[in-house]
């Protein structure tokens, strides 16, 4: 208890130095906190984006279909599926569509494109596809045969608002037929793979191209709570054992891949914070024992064990480690709880082009939260044994001699 | 005078200067070890989506690029041959013509992208014979194709089948054919390989009417910006009658991809140095805490302020200068460990990359700019943060500090 109290007294007695662990302490809490709710608000902003954009919450298909968007495969139940899906309370808006992978042709260029059928007032309910926009208007024009295509598109077969431009599709018996469209609306999603491959007709006409009155190949799911895709894409795929029923982490490989690469890249980046911090601890603590060399000679000259002196040392920075960490954690919170309302704004750089929103929100859930501030705090302490060890070297009689 | 001092001052507390280099050094081997590791990651996927198979740089005839038809043609000549004969930037270069066809199997079509290579040439530079994944690799004159494991799997075709590739030819013509597959070559990237049909020089020059006539060479250069350079070499050797392009030119949406990484690397890295920083500012608080005496004697017997405090800011500045150079020299055997031993992902992930066909490891850069850059970025932290101490010291009362 002795031992407490010293190392308590000592604390305030030099405050200079005190003020610098503890600052190095919030600091690098701080660092370590921010940093990674940065990557990872970065991450769950690039993730919400494809979620809202590309893939919705769940998909529905046939097995097999999206191997090759093979035109017989298709839900003959469709309507009775979305209806099963928007009776259900998670679920927020179902949009059923009909997709045909064919060929799209301008008098510039022969190409391939996968062309979604969708009806504009369910698919605004799933995809925010309609928000990125930049010409004309996504379905609100009265002509016969609209399409949406992207600038990407629009550039490469080189045409315009009103051009018209032919797609050659197969449809459900293999006979090849040709559609002409008008362009109406041009968009820009940010995501140039996307953009490259994907346009969209009206649901009624790509079924009419099909040669079919009703039915869906994909039906796109939006919940009130992203956390239960994966459940409610599991309890569908029970009642809908003939179907493949996917959450957004299944449907495409590379997004699995994506999300454990970031968390790689996150393990890294707290590894090097904390490793800067803990040489800046290390380095302070040095100074602050060696600089107390007399001191240190001194008490065990009057005979304190070389034991209670290094219990003493650690006592201190167990104490600074103790006021440092909340002073962080409050600058942590105030900071990640105000950019992460306000966002950190990136414009300037080829952001905007990319699509992915300029700004970054930083984010970080309790669990990380948590973990960073443990190593943090472990490190901190880790720091001191290094220096404490040291002063147990110190031989009294010399200690004292040196000035 | 002061300098002569400020250096004696470094030398005479060995373990002070040790500590305050050491925090130096170790904030100039972190920065740069970040630093290096993201670039090494631009390197690599560089290195995976542009340099093997497209090459670092491509001569085509104007427009080309952004035109893609056969029409634009042309013979590789021997003045072509000596220009690229005498360009030190690169290692070779393989002409190829490329072309777009329909694939056909029973009732399947698929558009695909029809390139004739020279089968030698590819080999030495590219290794599309290593791609080969079932089947063998072509041979000059054969009749035959190569085709991409997506193209096949789309097609339910395999080795020795044959494959009808119809699609228009060299001003007009049409060009229509029927090929035995000989070989299924793997490509990381899904779009390539559901695409792509290989021809040997001599059947595709058949096939597609060119006569001998190629769209593009590509250059084959060891790093990207020796593609760069070399593409800005030839652009002026040729004339406006030819377009080189630089990789940065082929793939811009690599390019703004790396571009927004860059930015968000940024943020980090401030992160990062403001750690340092602080680090070492504590390092001289400690510093002037210690020397307080020593500072008040030194008024006491009547140095000038302004010269004390000047002596302190030059032993600063010498082990900045100091510390940035032996960080620069500590930094670089860390970042070649990660570069000859590089982190590798989890499993899972590593699998998935490499089916994209991207190296799956974490693997730093050796870029020379990377390691100066930083140097001197951590040198003039310090040299700034140097401005508190000399403040400090402008305004110092020697019987203050002297009774501490």
């Amino acid at each position: 208890m002795l031992l407490v109290k010293i190392a308590w007294k000592n604390i305030w007695r030099n405050k200079v130095r005190s003020f610098v662990v503890i600052t190095a302490i919030s600091l690098g809490l701080w660092a370590g906190v921010f940093g990674s709710a940065f990557v990872q608000g970065m991450m769950k902003s690039k993730v919400e984006d494809v979620i809202q954009t590309e893939m919705s919450h769940i998909q529905v298909h046939v097995p097999k279909f999206r191997d090759e968007y093979d035109g017989s495969l298709y839900m003959k139940n469709g309507a009775e599926v979305a209806n099963a899906f928007r009776s259900e309370a998670a679920v927020e808006a179902v949009s059923e569509r009909m997709i045909s992978m064919g060929g799209l042709a301008s008098s510039r260029k022969n190409g391939m494109i996968k062309l979604v059928g969708v009806n504009p007032d369910d698919e605004k309910k799933v995809s925010d596809i309609y928000t990125k926009v930049i010409e004309g208007s996504y379905f609100e024009s009265t002509k016969k045969r609209p399409i949406v295509l992207s600038e990407k598109t629009a550039e490469e077969y080189g045409v315009k608002m009103n051009s018209k431009i032919i797609f050659k599709m197969l449809d459900v018996e293999g006979q090849m037929t040709d559609i002409a469209f008008k362009v109406v609306g041009i968009y820009n999603s940010g995501n140039p793979m996307y953009d490259k491959m994907t346009a969209f007709v009206k649901l009624d006409q790509m079924r009419q191209g099909y040669g079919i009155e009703t039915g869906s190949n994909e039906i796109a799911v939006w919940l009130n709570d992203h956390n239960q895709s994966e459940a409610i894409a599991d309890s569908f795929q029970e009642n809908y054992s003939d179907l493949e029923v996917l959450p957004w982490l299944d449907l495409s490989p590379g997004m699995r891949m994506m999300i454990e690469a970031f968390d790689t890249y996150l393990f890294i980046i707290v590894g090097i914070i904390l490793v800067a911090l803990l040489f800046s601890i290390v380095n302070t603590m040095l100074m602050a024992v060696l600089e107390r060399v007399r001191e240190i000679g001194m008490l065990m000259a009057i005979g304190m064990t070389k034991n209670r002196v290094f219990k003493m040392i650690m006592y201190e920075t167990v104490f600074m480690t103790m006021i440092g960490a909340p002073i962080g954690l409050l600058l942590s919170g105030l900071t990640v709880g105000y950019f992460g309302k306000n966002g950190i704004d990136l414009s300037g750089a080829a952001y905007e082009t990319q699509g992915f929103g300029s700004t970054v929100f930083p984010y970080l859930d309790t669990e990380s939260y948590i973990n960073v501030t443990i190593m943090v705090l472990f490190m901190a302490i880790l720091a001191a044994v290094y220096p404490a060890l040291k002063a147990l070297s110190l031989k009294p009689v010399e200690a004292i001699r040196k000035i | 005078m002061i300098l002569k001092l400020a250096w004696r001052n470094i030398w005479r507390s060995k373990r002070r200067t040790a500590i305050t280099l050491g925090m130096i050094i170790f904030a100039v081997v972190l920065s740069t070890l970040t630093m290096s590791i993201k670039e090494g990651m631009y390197e690599n996927m560089i290195k995976s989506t542009a340099g093997d198979f497209s090459g670092y740089a491509q001569i085509h005839l104007k427009d080309f690029w952004t035109e893609k038809t056969l029409d634009y043609a042309f013979e590789v000549d021997e003045a072509m041959v000596k220009t690229l004969d005498v360009e030190n930037n690169i290692d070779g270069y393989l002409p190829r013509v490329e072309g777009f066809a329909l694939a056909a199997m029973y009732n399947i079509t698929k558009g695909s992208a029809v390139i004739g290579v020279d089968v030698e040439k590819e080999k030495t530079y590219t290794k599309l014979d290593e791609r080969v994944v079932e089947g063998e690799y072509l041979l000059p004159d054969d009749e035959a194709i190569l085709i991409g494991n997506g193209l096949a799997k789309y097609l339910k075709i395999g080795v020795n089948d044959t494959l009808v590739l119809i699609g228009g030819g060299y001003q007009g013509r049409s060009a229509v054919g029927k090929y035995p597959i000989k070989g299924i070559v793997k490509f990381g990237s899904p779009e390539l390989s559901k695409q792509l049909v290989f021809l040997p020089m001599k059947a595709a020059s058949n096939f597609f009417a060119t006569d001998g006539l190629v769209t593009s060479i590509i250059l084959k250069t060891g790093s990207g910006d020796k593609g760069v350079a070399a593409a800005k070499n030839l652009q002026k050797k040729l004339g406006d009658d030819y377009e080189a392009m630089n990789w940065k030119e082929l793939n811009p949406d690599l390019v703004n991809m790396i571009e927004t990484d860059k930015v968000e690397g940024y943020v980090f890295m401030f992160i990062l140095y403001l750690v340092i920083s602080f680090g070492i500012f504590g390092t001289m608080l400690m510093m002037l805490a210690e020397r307080k005496h020593e500072f008040g004697v030194l008024v006491a017997v009547g140095m000038k302020r302004v010269k004390l405090a000047l002596m302190v800011w030059g032993e600063i500045l010498i082990l900045s200068i100091l510390g940035s150079i032996l960080g620069l020299i500590c930094a670089f055997p860390v970042c070649y460990t990660f570069f000859v031993k590089p982190v590798r992902y989890g499993e899972e992930v590593a699998k998935m990359a490499e089916e994209y066909g991207i190296e799956a490891v974490i693997k730093t850069s050796l870029a020379p700019g990377i390691f100066i850059e930083q140097a001197i970025i951590v040198g003039l932290i310090a040299s700034v943060i140097a401005i508190y101490p000399f403040l400090k010291l402008l305004k110092i009362n020697a019987v203050n500090e002297m009774r501490s």
